[in-house]
């Protein structure tokens, strides 16, 4: 008993227990912790896509159209002087519409919007003579689950024919998010739709006349904003990533090299196609399946289970990745006149 | 993905734990046979997938890069297929090798192998296949008369043997 009462410390063995306690407890917080944090970033990246929905509609309510990807400046339109060496036509695309109404003016402003995003006026140099502050990333365009944060134009533009060496960096801000340009007809056949590529997506130049007319009408969205998508997740391109995992290539264009700069306009307006998704050997093979399959041409994200879209009511849904074609192709087509009802 | 892929094993093993807990605890089996039977009954009839591979030949001679469509005759999940150099293909449904048995249409079409994308093209992901050189006479659900039967036994199919006129 007195020995009892002498006791000041505690034994070994005793601490070993509560050392043993805390570090099963900590190993069962630990994945709770990594889940939560997914989670946060997930709902931070639907707020980004969110903010893009309701610029869409402030875009709206100050021009009563809404900007639609892929028009080409007609040539008797192009300023000539400075004339643009790089002959290209294509106009700015709708993300950077979008900047006004994203708190980003600023970059808005540096740039001349009568003229290409490929022309020196509005390049940072060696391509161009524009302040490179006007390349600064915008975090709205970024959703925070994507691990990789590269975008390089460098052997694009190189490959495209401008005067720079493919491995010389030219660094444009990139996008997790993009426009969505069409349904390809590949992937119409697996609904049983005709074989054809038709750009009705909400974003879309109607009728295909690049030169005519960039905007689009609330009006014209006759399947109703709110059963129409406008915005996808395409996640961490100029990396490829099949099923989630990193893709082995040697060079860049053995890959593909998928742009993701939201100055960029066609290169980031997608068609979306059916891929078949077994061939690891060939990711690119024609298929059935879309949603989190391959980042370079469909619906991609780094989110468990499907990817996040935003409607054209300015809302955002997650959409799962197990959804059927025929309700996906119904989403994107604008004037479709299908009835597709809430997803799940 | 199609449940009813994977749950196919489980019903064997679920039927299996059902007999033996009858017997032992009768109140408890019987309440987990009407769980069970509602899992079941909640994930549709189970369709096995089966691996089955095949050839396509046009005019005699294998057609690399045919892509194939098999369209279900009920509801259910398209597979597809892709011919590689000799004018062989394996079937895949939903991401996953194999396809659920019953039997479908079968669509194909051949883009001109001879069409490869621009290096530019590539990049903006603007390529267009080739046109089809069996002049679209099989390419979608419509328009094919081509027929499959895919059965628990099937590993190969017949030779689809095609002309391009």
């Amino acid at each position: 008993m007195k020995r009892k009462f002498l006791r000041t410390g505690f034994t070994l063995v005793e601490l070993l227990v509560v050392i043993a306690i805390i570090g099963i407890l900590v190993g069962l917080l630990l994945p709770a912790v990594q889940a939560a944090r997914e989670a946060a970033r997930r709902m931070q990246c639907g707020n980004n896509m969110k903010q893009m929905g309701l610029a869409i509609h402030n875009h709206e309510s100050t021009f009563k159209n809404i900007p639609a990807w892929g028009r080409q400046i007609p040539a008797i339109e192009y300023p000539t002087s400075p004339s643009n060496p790089y002959g290209q036509r294509a106009t700015f695309g709708v993300l950077f519409r979008l900047l006004p109404y994203l708190e980003q003016s600023t970059i808005y402003q540096l740039f001349d919007l009568k003229r290409s995003y490929i022309d020196p006026v509005n390049m940072a140099p060696p391509l161009g003579t524009l302040s490179i502050s006007g390349f600064a990333t915008v975090p709205g365009f970024i959703c925070p689950s994507t691990p990789s944060n590269f975008s390089d134009y460098g052997p694009y533009f190189a490959v495209s024919g401008l005067p720079i060496s493919p491995t010389t960096p030219y660094i444009l801000p990139r996008t997790d998010y993009r426009p969505i340009r069409a349904i390809r007809g590949t992937l119409n056949l697996c609904v049983g739709l005709p074989n054809t590529t038709t750009d009705n997506a909400m974003l879309s130049v109607p009728n295909g006349n690049i030169e005519a007319k960039s905007t689009v009408r609330f009006s014209e969205v006759t399947d109703g904003l709110s059963n129409t998508i406008c915005f996808v997740e395409q996640a961490g391109m100029q990396k490829r990533y099949f099923k989630g995992k990193p893709f082995p290539g040697t060079t860049l264009l053995d890959n593909g090299l998928g742009l993701n700069s939201f100055y960029g306009d066609v290169n980031i307006a997608r068609q979306i196609r059916g891929l078949s998704g077994a061939n690891i050997a060939d990711p690119t093979q024609q298929g059935c399946t879309v949603i989190n399959v391959w980042n370079e041409e469909n619906p991609y994200s780094f989110h468990t289970g499907g990817v996040q879209v935003t409607r054209g009511d300015g809302s955002v849904f997650f959409m799962s990745q197990s959804i059927s074609n025929e309700v996906l192709v119904a989403f994107v087509s604008r004037d479709g006149g299908e009835n597709v009802g809430a997803p799940e | 993905m199609n449940p009813a892929c994977h749950f196919a094993n489980d019903r064997i093993l679920v039927l299996f734990f059902k007999n033996k807990m009858t017997t032992q605890f009768q109140n408890f089996g019987s309440i987990s046979a009407v769980v069970f039977c509602a899992f079941i009954a909640g994930c549709g009839g189970s369709n096995k997938m089966v691996q089955v591979s095949g050839s396509v030949a046009v005019d005699g001679k294998p057609a690399d890069g045919a892509a194939l469509l098999f369209f279900p005759s009920g509801d259910g999940p398209v597979a597809t297929a892709t011919c590689n150099a000799e004018g062989k293909y394996k079937l895949v449904c939903e991401g996953e090798p194999g396809i659920p048995k019953g039997s479908y249409s079968v669509a194909i079409r051949w883009p001109d192998p001879s069409v490869k994308p621009t290096a530019a093209q590539k990049m903006t992901g603007l390529f267009n296949e080739g046109p089809d050189l069996l002049k679209g006479k099989y390419e979608s659900k419509q328009k094919t008369t081509l027929k499959a039967e895919i059965t628990a036994s099937t590993t190969e199919l017949v030779l689809f043997d095609l002309k391009s006129n």
